[in-house]
Formats: C-alpha cells, structure tokens, sequence
C-alpha cells in the first residue's frame, strides 16, 4: 500500500518515515510532500491508500487538501490521519466534515503514531 | 368369526326355518298328507321347500360381506384416525415443546438483555436519524433525565434541553456527520463530541438541580453500510466534578498552607510574633473603625484612617511574605481608594465588610497553621508536667512561645525593630532590584508598644520609599558618582524627655519640581500658591493624603499612602516633630523628635 505523508516540516516527515518503516513499509511505498499542491500531484499520478497530512501548511493547507481529495472519485473512502496540534473540539468537528479519518496529535510519538496506523496498515 | 361367514349361516338358517314353516303350512293345508302329488302342486311349497335357504343364504351371504367391509372399512377409519389423532397430539406435543422453548430461550434473552441494559450503570438510548429517541431507553437513562415521554420525541428536546440555538445547531451538525459520515473513525468522531461534557437542569419535584452529564456515542450499522441508529450513553459525573474540585479546593488550600509555612520558616521567629500580634489588634481596630465608618456621614477622615490600617497590613505581611494577606490587603486597599469622596451607600459598606472579612479569615488561617506548627512541634499535651523530663521540656518551650505570642508585653525591643526593617529592606530591595545597606543604630533598648508600633510604621514606610523612589538602580549611581550600594541610616538617640530618630538615605532626594506638578495635579495645592511656597515647604507636601510621585499601585508602596502614614503616625499619634532636610541628588534626611 503506497503512503501519502504531507508536511511542511522536513523533521516530521523523517520522523513519520521512521515510524513507518518501524511497520516494515517499504522505502518505494512512501511518498512525502511539503504541502497541498505537491500533495495533489502525487495523489493524482499514483494510487494512494494512506494520507498522512498536516493542518498548518502553506499554499494549500491541510483542511482544504483533504476537501480537495474527497472529490476526486478514486480517494472517496481512502483513510485520512491529520496530524495537528489543534485539538479543540470545534477544530475536530471541521476536520471530521471536511472529511477526515482519523487524526493524531502533535507532538507526534513513536508509540500514538503506531498505535493509530495499525488499523489502517 | 366374520361377518362374511356369519350372516351366509343366518341366511341358510333363517331359509330353513321358512322351508321348515313352510312345510307345516303346507301339512296343514294338505291335512297333514303327505303325498307326493299335493306337494309338487304347490308353488310355494317349491319355493320354499327348496330355494328359500338357497337364496336367503346367497343373500345374507352379500349382506355378510358387505357388512364386514363396513365394519372393516370402520375399524381401519378408525385405527387411521386414532392413528392421526395420536400423531397430532405427538406432533402438538412436539411443537408446543418447541414453541416453549422458544419462548423461554426468548424470556431469558429478554431478561438478560434487561439485565445488560439496566445493569449498565450508563444511561442509555437509541436515536434514529431524525434524532427521535426509539424503544429500548433504560432505567439509568430515565434516572438521570427524569421521567419524560421520550419515545419517539426528539433528543434535542428531552435531552439537550439546557441547549440554545447555536449549541443545538452544532449537536444537529455532530449527529448528522455520525450518521452520514463513513469515512470518519470512531475515535475522531469521539475527539469532535461537542456534548461529551454538557449541563442538564433536573427538575425534581419542586427543585431544579443542574447535573453534568458525560455522553458517549457508539454507532450502529444498519443493512448496508450507512449507520441507521446511534447508541447514546450517559454517565452523571455530577459527583465525580464535585469532588474533584473540592480535592482542586484542598489542594490549593495545601498549597497555601504550604506556602505560609515556607514564609514562616523563612521569616524571623520574633518578628513574625511581633506581626501576627500586631496583626489581631490592627483587624481589632479596623473593626471598630468600620463600624464608625458606617454610622458615620462625615467619613472621610475615618475612610483615610482605615486606608492607612490596611496599607500597613499589605506592607508588613508583603515584608513577611504571607503572599494571600498581602494580596487580600492590596485588593481591599484599591477598593477603598475608589470609594474616597464617594457617599458610602449600604452596597458599599457591605464590599468594605467583605473586604474586612477576607482579611480575617486570612488572619485564622495564619493562626491556625502556627498553632497546627506548635501542636506538631510540641505536642497536644497542655500539662506535660507530670511526665518525664522530654515532657518537661517541651511544656517550657510550649509555654516560652505562647508567652511570645501572646499579647501586651508592654515593651519592644530595638533589636526586633531592627530586624523588621531589615527583613523590608531586603524585601524591598529583591523586588526593585536595587542594593541597599541599612544601617541602624539604637541607644535605646526597649521602648513601649505605643511608642513602638507608630514608629516601626512609620520607618516601615520610610525604608520602602526610600528604596522605591529614592535610591537609584547601581548603573545609574556609578555614573553620578555615588557608591553603587544605596545606604540608608537609622539611628535611634535618646533625648532629654524623648526620643529623637535620624532617618537619612543616600538616594536622589526630592524632585521639587516634580512634587510641585504633582500636588498642582492632585488637587492638593493650586498652582498660584505653589510657587509661592519655599522648597521645603513643597517637600512637605509628600506628608498629604493621596500625594504620590508615582503612579503605578504596586505591592511596595504605592498610593500615596506612604508618606502620610509617617506624619500621621509621628505628629498625630506620637504627638512629636518632623523636620526635613533636602539633599537635592544626595538624598533625604528626616528629623523626628517623639516625647515620651
């Protein structure tokens, strides 16, 4: 399964890999973008199963992103984890209507990282 | 035997019994000839002489054996009946086995689904997609909602009724996207609850009792893959948040407690004693004056008084460090500087009572601990006499430092206005980031508490004014020249019948200038007066009620309050003098003459 991991901070995107790579997804299977636009040309020229994606991003943030995703008929039920800081309620409840999956608050560890993944691995 | 047999016999015998009968007709009619020729010539006789048994025998034989069929084709009808009735009685026996079976099986499923669901200790209910509440709500739910008419009525009414518009919208928002949403996760979905936590106004009977209720949400699929229903669970945690924030309340009195004891181990012993002592009378009096405050319409003075009360309570419990107090003091300091010049009404003297209140509860609450230290120092025992030497002992001390901290010695030491005013200056020194030298010198070894208290305020507040407004931060006084430690001289002299105490600091003296603008701005001179007036005169217009030169109300000094406090201590209550002497940028020095 190919994973999308969409962050605009290089050490996060390292660290999610290593995580991932803890779950023996292979290197070829792991693809990482540093925000919505490149996100969207991946996911356009290839056949992704996970989304990992952050909320704070510039040009296209991570709420527009997902948004953007969930139209595109191929993604409509693809497994979407947002990684935030933002944990408020109402912040929760916008990213559920956007069409988030799941998410994981920041900062993010090894072990709450893994935890999650497992039911979408 | 057969009836296909029986009834042939019947026939040849009741055919006989015709020819027998027959033949005696016959003998009769003939007058019993029997000759050959009368009895051919008779047809009956023929008849039945000789056919009748013939055919009443073939004919009974045919009712014989139409008979036995009869009776056969009964019996069979009959064996097949009983036959089928003993098979449908096993067959009903069977099925209403079955069906009682069933029947149980269903009871106890009933009961244990009642079980599950009541035993629950959630209240819980299914919602449909019209958030219409369905069957199947439980008792727990019905205990924590009270008793409603829930079936098939919105959630939003029963339920969420302590809700306005805008909540309600947002509950309607959650709902819809559990039952619409199938790509969101359980756990975010739980993440975005907006009613994870909400109030709930429980009417019971006549009273109304707001209860907090957690709720959870499990969703339940329906045929395809779209959730049809939503399990909604319900916990009062009502109990639970109040005794967490009872333990939140003990906690911080903890930590309070806690805090008073570090003040006080911090603090030097004697003149802690000294402060708390002086702490009973000042709330004493300041009882008293608000009392005098309330029956009296002329309150300005009185109000001035209390003012001065409470900012000497805020100064020396900030010097010791009993945080609460000092902020307790400072907050009803500000509150009765706000009144000033107002017409007290009865709202107002009830927030200066609260005001007052607060205070005193601070004041039992520093006692309570140091009599809790003392119980846990020395013991509970209050006649350890008669016990061992330990015992001995330890009544001695107990009683050394009731004796300390009980009231009316009649006389202070120096020694202990000393380390006041060092303990202030160090205070004051840390807060303003300055560094100050306080060199104090005393003739006199004891003096009287009537003497002794005006004046450790008074220099109180002196020592704070100093290091505030007047000694300058160690850049500043390298680059004019000065030794970079600020120095501040007390000497206490004895004098023919008095006391004289010189008060001088080494800081940048009075800005004339500045307490001319300043007396101008307050009202307390008008500016056609001012300038006539000589430089000392202007300085002593620092000594007036509500005269600061700075404006910032912090814990040192503030107000204005300072400087008033010394004239009004040193003229007014110790009837004594005051002079002043300006070093213009080489500091102040002050005169007081006390009469004994």
């Amino acid at each position: 399964m190919k994973i999308l991991i969409v962050d605009d901070s290089l050490i996060i995107r390292k660290v999610l890999k290593n995580i991932l790579k803890e779950k023996k997804v292979s290197e070829s299977d792991m693809f990482d973008a540093p925000d919505g636009q490149a996100a969207l040309e991946i996911l356009n020229s290839h056949d992704i199963g996970l989304l990992l994606v952050d909320w704070n991003m510039p040009k296209l943030n991570g709420l527009e992103l997902v948004k953007i995703v969930r139209k595109i008929e191929k993604y409509q039920s693809l497994p979407i984890i947002m990684i935030t800081s933002e944990a408020a309620k109402y912040n929760v409840l916008e990213a559920v209507k956007a069409g988030v999956s799941d998410y994981i608050i920041k900062p993010v560890s090894g072990v709450t990282v893994l935890q999650k993944l497992k039911q979408y691995l | 035997m057969k009836e296909k047999y029986k009834w042939p016999v019947y026939g040849v015998l009741l055919g006989l019994v015709v020819s027998i009968i027959s033949r005696y007709i016959m003998f009769k009619q003939a007058g019993f000839d029997i000759s050959i020729g009368k009895m051919i010539g008779n047809p009956v006789s023929l008849w039945t002489r000789t056919l009748a048994p013939l055919v009443l025998g073939i004919v009974f034989f045919y009712i014989g054996v139409s008979r036995d069929r009869l009776i056969k084709l009964r019996r069979d009808t009959k064996e097949k009946n009983k036959e089928l009735q003993k098979k449908m009685i096993e067959q009903s026996m069977q099925l209403g086995a079955e069906l009682n079976r069933t029947i149980d099986e269903l009871n106890r499923y009933t009961d244990q689904l009642d079980k599950i669901v009541n035993n629950i200790k959630a209240g819980v209910c299914v919602i449909n997609r019209s958030f219409n509440i369905e069957e199947g709500f439980n008792k727990a739910f019905v205990d924590i909602f009270g008793n409603k008419d829930y079936l098939n009525s919105s959630i939003l009414n029963t339920v969420f009724t302590m809700f306005d518009e805008e909540k309600k919208k947002e509950a309607v928002d959650y709902f819809e996207q559990c039952f619409m949403n199938t790509t969101a996760s359980d756990s975010i979905l739980s993440a975005a609850n907006p009613m994870e936590e909400f109030n709930y106004l429980f009417l019971d009977g006549g009273s109304a009792v707001s209860k907090i209720i957690k709720m959870r949400v499990v969703r339940l699929k329906g045929k395809d893959t779209i959730f049809e229903k939503i399990l909604l669970l319900f916990d009062d945690i009502t109990v639970e948040r109040e005794m967490e924030e009872s333990i939140k309340e003990k906690e911080a009195e903890y930590d309070k407690k806690y805090g008073i004891i570090v003040s006080l181990l911090g603090n030097d012993r004697e003149v802690t004693r000294q402060f708390i002592t002086d702490l009973g009378h000042n709330i004493k009096d300041l009882g008293l004056s608000l009392k005098e405050l309330k029956q009296n319409e002329e309150n300005t003075k009185i109000l001035d008084g209390i003012i001065g009360m409470v900012h000497s309570i805020k100064g020396e419990a900030f010097s010791l460090n009993f945080k609460a107090l000092a902020e307790e003091a400072s907050r009803f300091e500000t509150f009765l500087k706000e009144q000033k010049g107002q017409v007290l009404d009865l709202e107002m003297n009830l927030e200066i009572v609260n005001f007052y209140e607060k205070i005193n509860i601070e004041y039992g609450f520093l006692n309570k601990i140091i009599k809790e230290l003392t119980v846990f120092i020395f013991g509970e025992d209050k006649e350890p006499l008669e016990r061992n030497n330990l015992g001995n002992i330890k009544h001695k001390i107990e009683e050394n430092v009731r004796k300390h901290i009980s009231r009316d010695e009649g006389k202070q030491s120096a020694a202990l206005l000393e380390k006041q005013l060092q303990i202030i200056k160090n205070r004051t020194a840390e807060e303003k980031d300055k560094r100050v030298i306080l060199d104090f010198n005393s003739d006199i070894v004891e003096m009287d508490t009537e003497i002794y208290k005006p004046l450790k305020e008074a220099l109180l507040h002196l020592v704070r004014n100093s290091i505030d407004h007047g000694i300058e931060p160690a850049e500043e006084r390298k680059k004019s020249g000065k030794p970079e430690l600020g120095r501040i001289k007390i000497m206490i002299k004895r004098a023919d019948n008095g006391i004289i105490v010189e008060y001088t600091d080494d800081g940048k003296g009075f800005n004339v200038n500045r307490i001319k603008e300043k007396a101008v701005e307050k009202n307390i001179v008008n500016a056609g007066t001012v300038d006539k007036m000589g430089d000392l005169d202007i300085i002593k217009l620092i000594f007036k009620e509500g005269f600061s030169t700075n404006d910032s109300v912090d814990m040192i000094s503030g107000m204005g309050v300072g400087m008033s406090v010394v004239k009004k201590n040193i003229i007014d209550t110790l009837k004594g003098k005051l002079s002043i002497k300006n070093k213009t940028e080489r500091g102040i020095i002050l005169k007081m003459s006390i009469p004994l």
